[in-house]
């Protein structure tokens, strides 16, 4: 008999020269930080205020201000507040954070 | 606890998981069903592998070097031999290894912008001084690659470190939206014996017997000069090579260039008197391109105040805002091709000394 990946040798089918489990180490490791939460969603915007985040992109701060704005004539909300990031690759700066905790709801976006 | 005394567990975020073998097809499947992996044949990480890797460098695998964004992953010194196993490498680099994983984690570097970007940006590791004959790198012929093993794989644990430990997988963190080879591996050795210049990790003020770069930019960009025997027409090609719009140092002042000089154009340069600074100033004066060219290929900047106040559109701006953002080192063996590596931009070069 011919194992097709064995060949002709009986003993290696009867599993002498069978390769056994092995055991390895996982690559990621731990996480240092903890898990973030997400902020509380609002039931409704009305009078509610809404700031905008520039992420840098361009033509960011146009698409996020429009989107703004028309949610806000849809609900009733308000825009409070339009601003940016001083580089799209950097995090925003702790005074652009603060700024933004006027606004119950903050339009931004990500990548390009 | 050692190791080999890990308890058994399961799959996804455990740390230890059984294998039916150590096949290349297992392995595979293993890294496949997580995300995990390069796509080519890895070396299984088994604790014996990985102990013995830490036992011949002494290291203390507890020991942390640095928290790797995206996913603010721990990189203490037995994860990241767990991933230098996983990417083949011989016990005797991990100290390499370690060093530009600190390299990496420094601040300066803005590691997060690096492994989120859309641009395709790779850490270039460099390693130099006695590490590169201790540890076999190749600083000659093929120093970019293939071949040696000490160079590919070092900088494909470095990779393993960014998609693992930092979780940027591409389209899953790492949004490059094409990628480039050297984010496979992408480690060369500077060749210290053929610079006519001091070392340059000592040219950076790191005074060790042997240090790491690491570099966050794009794939090489050979320029050859087969007749001059002198320096200006040699790196007027560097600099024809630096100024294009097609690099992020167009739109980012503060991006570096590092200029890799084959040993024979340093010697024609050096030949003439000139030194590194000298090299560093002539490409610094001469990469530029028209404020009107630049301004016309991009509506955003990251200038310097001093370089976007400039309003006269026939001025010659330069390609980066300072000198000293032209690094300049010497590898490579005979022939006359040299390099330009230019860089993402919102990151800066950090060089470090090995730990033994």
């Amino acid at each position: 008999m011919r194992d097709p990946e064995l060949g002709h040798d009986e003993e290696r089918h009867r599993g002498s020269g069978a390769v056994s489990a092995v055991r390895v180490l996982t690559p990621p490791g731990t996480v240092v930080t903890s898990p973030l939460v997400a902020a509380p969603g609002v039931s409704s915007l009305g009078g509610q205020s809404i700031g905008v985040l520039d992420n840098g992109k361009p033509n960011a701060r146009l698409l996020l201000t429009t989107i703004a704005e028309r949610v806000a004539a849809r609900t009733g909300a308000t825009l409070a507040l339009v601003t940016g990031k001083a580089t799209a690759a950097e995090p925003a700066e702790p005074e652009i954070l603060r700024q933004l905790e006027a606004a119950r709801v903050v339009v931004t976006g990500s990548a390009d | 606890m050692a190791l080999l005394d890990q308890p058994l567990s399961g799959d996804g975020d455990d740390e230890v998981v059984e294998l039916a073998d150590e096949s290349p097809e297992s392995l595979f499947e293993f890294l496949a069903a997580r995300g995990w992996g390069d796509g080519l044949p890895v070396v299984a990480p088994t604790a014996a592998r990985v102990e013995r890797m830490l036992v011949a460098c002494d290291a203390d695998p507890d020991t942390l070097l640095g928290v790797v964004p995206l996913r603010d992953g721990a990189a203490t010194m037995r994860t990241v031999a767990i991933n230098a196993v996983l990417a083949g490498c011989p016990p005797e680099v991990l100290p390499v290894v370690a060093a530009a994983v600190r390299a990496l984690t420094r601040p300066e570097v803005n590691l997060r912008g690096v492994q989120a970007t859309t641009h395709p940006v790779a850490p270039l590791v460099i390693v130099h001084g006695e590490a590169v004959e201790r540890y076999g790198f190749n600083a000659t012929t093929g120093t970019f690659g293939p071949g040696n093993r000490a160079n590919a794989t070092v900088g494909r644990a470095v990779r393993f470190v960014l998609l693992h430990v930092g979780g940027a997988r591409p389209g899953a963190g790492d949004a490059a939206t094409q990628g480039q080879p050297s984010k496979y591996t992408y480690c060369i050795a500077e060749h210290g014996a053929a610079s006519p210049w001091p070392a340059y990790h000592r040219s950076r003020g790191v005074d060790a017997p042997s240090a790491v770069t690491v570099a966050c930019g794009e794939n090489p960009h050979n320029f050859h000069d087969m007749e001059s025997d002198e320096p200006v027409r040699v790196l007027t090609k560097a600099a024809s090579v630096m100024a294009t719009l097609g690099t992020n140092n167009a739109c980012i002042s503060q991006g570096e260039f590092f200029v890799v000089l084959c040993p024979e154009h340093a010697a024609t340069i050096a030949a003439r008197g000139w030194s590194r600074g000298d090299v560093q100033a002539f490409l610094y004066e001469q990469a530029r391109l028209p404020r009107a060219t630049l301004r016309r290929a991009f509506d955003i900047v990251a200038w310097q105040p001093w370089l976007a106040a400039i309003e006269d559109d026939a001025a010659l701006l330069p390609m980066t805002d300072h000198p000293d953002n032209v690094r300049v080192l010497v590898a490579g063996g005979p022939g006359k091709h040299s390099c330009v590596i230019p860089s993402w931009g919102m990151t800066k070069s950090v060089t470090v000394a090995v730990e033994p």
